[in-house]
């Protein structure tokens, strides 16, 4: 229990997947001006990142390994976690309308989104069991919706700022991110 | 490698590539909610205006 | 002449790295050493060519509502391809670049010059594109790495990427307790890149206002 809990609190915050891993840097620059549409992102890789996970973790040890076939891996995920999108946005635009006015519209990005690719890999190469997996696959999206959600936070004030000419809109936007993962670099001494 | 494993992989291929396919086709079917056809991803900051989400994208 | 304006604009105009942003996570996390950013730099021309050439020839056969799927799995497989060979070939890359090497797949530059040039123009101007896009890439990723390379551990380093024992050249620039060696970290590598970016864009719009002076003279 204490194992999972450690495993838990590397994805979100010491090992985090934008600032110390460098993925979903696209998003995270792109999406993230408004407080809103980076809550929205965020819920809807969780979600799409877990589901995906489970998928290509069975199909990969109950199919791609017994066939003899695990150099498809890659292609496999890819196809599997794009059906998963595309399941999903046809799911949330029969059920909720409301829903599909939040989020809907990110969906399409997040099939090629680094994260949802990347922990679908760590799975198979760190070679979790079903459990460590879950916990892995819930943990690295969260931690991706927390920095993204405190990126677009400061963002918004970063618009009224007196900022240099050619630091304007991303430039200073990666020097505040540096300035976070010297920041979240600080909590490796939690564990 | 021996060809009962290149054709394994391609039967598994064209399973994953249909059911793609057919996801595909059945979510462009489906429509949109309504009061949501004109929705855009409100991202601003990439600029790569050829990325099919970006709000000033045309063909 | 629109030839070669097309193949000059990943360098400086439509640069992929600093002017557009794509593919910055590979960036990011690739370049602490001069060996991994050459490494990276040609794997991901050799993947941009070759898809930018199969998606042109295959243009005009491929229906116009499932071709980002067919381009996402003509990309994924030439990745694999170069995967394994890295793998069998570079063994010292492959373990240095890690999961960067499938990352390529989601790589924004090669989905998008597939979108936006291989699935309008011929199988030459496809292949140029794709060589002048991976061109720019590389020499962006190098500009970046060897400045991190430099203040992070004072010298600049490659070995051979098919036999990591032998060293090509090694040279010290700064003594070793002058080492800034928060630059190999997260903090340095997003600061670097946000320093170049505004360097990229002080550069264009320097450009424009000369452009505009001539012109003005001109009248």
């Amino acid at each position: 229990m204490g194992e999972l809990f450690t495993l838990l609190i590397t994805s979100v915050l010491i090992n985090n997947v934008v600032l110390n891993q460098f993925l979903g840097i696209c998003p995270f620059m792109g999406v993230s001006k408004k407080a809103s549409s980076a809550i929205g992102m965020g819920i809807a890789v969780v979600f799409v990142i877990v589901a995906a996970s489970i998928v290509t973790y069975g199909l990969y040890y109950a199919v791609l390994l017994p066939l003899e076939i695990a150099f498809m891996d890659l292609i496999t995920f890819i196809l599997v976690i794009a059906s998963l999108v595309q399941l999903t946005e046809m799911f949330i635009k029969k059920t909720s309308p409301a829903l599909y006015k939040s989020l809907g519209v990110y969906l399409p990005l997040i099939t090629t989104n680094c994260v949802v690719l990347n922990v679908c890999l760590q799975n198979i190469e760190q070679q979790f069991d079903f459990v460590h997996m879950l916990v892995y696959s819930i943990g690295t999206p969260l931690g991706f919706a927390l920095v993204l959600y405190i990126f677009s936070t400061i963002r918004e004030r970063l618009d009224a700022c007196d900022v240099p000419k050619a630091f304007k809109d991303n430039p200073i936007a990666l020097i505040v991110a540096a300035i976070m993962a010297l920041a979240f670099g600080g909590l490796a001494g939690l564990v | 490698m021996e060809p009962k494993t290149i054709i394994v992989a391609v039967v598994f291929f064209a399973i994953l590539g249909s059911i793609y396919a057919v996801t595909y086709v059945l979510n462009h079917k489906t429509p949109k909610p309504p009061g949501c056809e004109d929705l855009k991803a409100q991202c601003k900051g990439c600029h790569d205006k050829h990325c099919i989400n970006h709000p000033e994208y045309h063909r | 002449m629109d030839r070669k304006k097309n193949f000059t604009a990943g360098f400086l105009r439509e640069n992929p790295v600093f002017s557009l942003y794509l593919g910055c996570c590979s960036t990011l996390a690739i370049t602490t050493s001069l060996n991994n950013a050459i490494g990276m730099g040609v794997a991901v021309i050799a993947v941009l060519i070759l898809s930018n050439v199969i998606i042109s020839l295959m243009r005009k056969i491929t229906p116009n509502e499932i071709r980002i799927p067919v381009y996402i799995v003509i990309i994924a497989s030439l990745v694999k391809v170069i995967q394994m060979l890295i793998q069998a070939y570079a063994q010292s890359l492959y373990t240095s670049l890690g999961t960067f090497i499938p990352l390529i797949v989601v790589n924004c530059i090669i989905l998008g010059r597939a979108e936006a040039f291989a699935s309008k123009n011929g199988v030459l101007d496809s292949a140029l594109d794709g060589l002048g896009m991976g061109l720019g890439y590389t020499c962006s990723i190098i500009v970046m790495s060897l400045i991190r390379e430099i203040l992070a551990t004072g010298m600049i380093h490659f070995t051979n990427p098919f036999d990591a024992a032998q060293v090509i050249f090694e040279i010290r620039l700064i003594p070793d307790d002058f080492v800034i060696s928060v630059f190999s970290q997260p903090f340095g590598a997003f600061c670097t890149f946000a320093c170049l970016a505004a360097a990229l864009v002080a550069y264009k719009d320097h450009q424009a206002k000369k452009q505009e002076r001539l012109e003005k003279e001109a009248k």
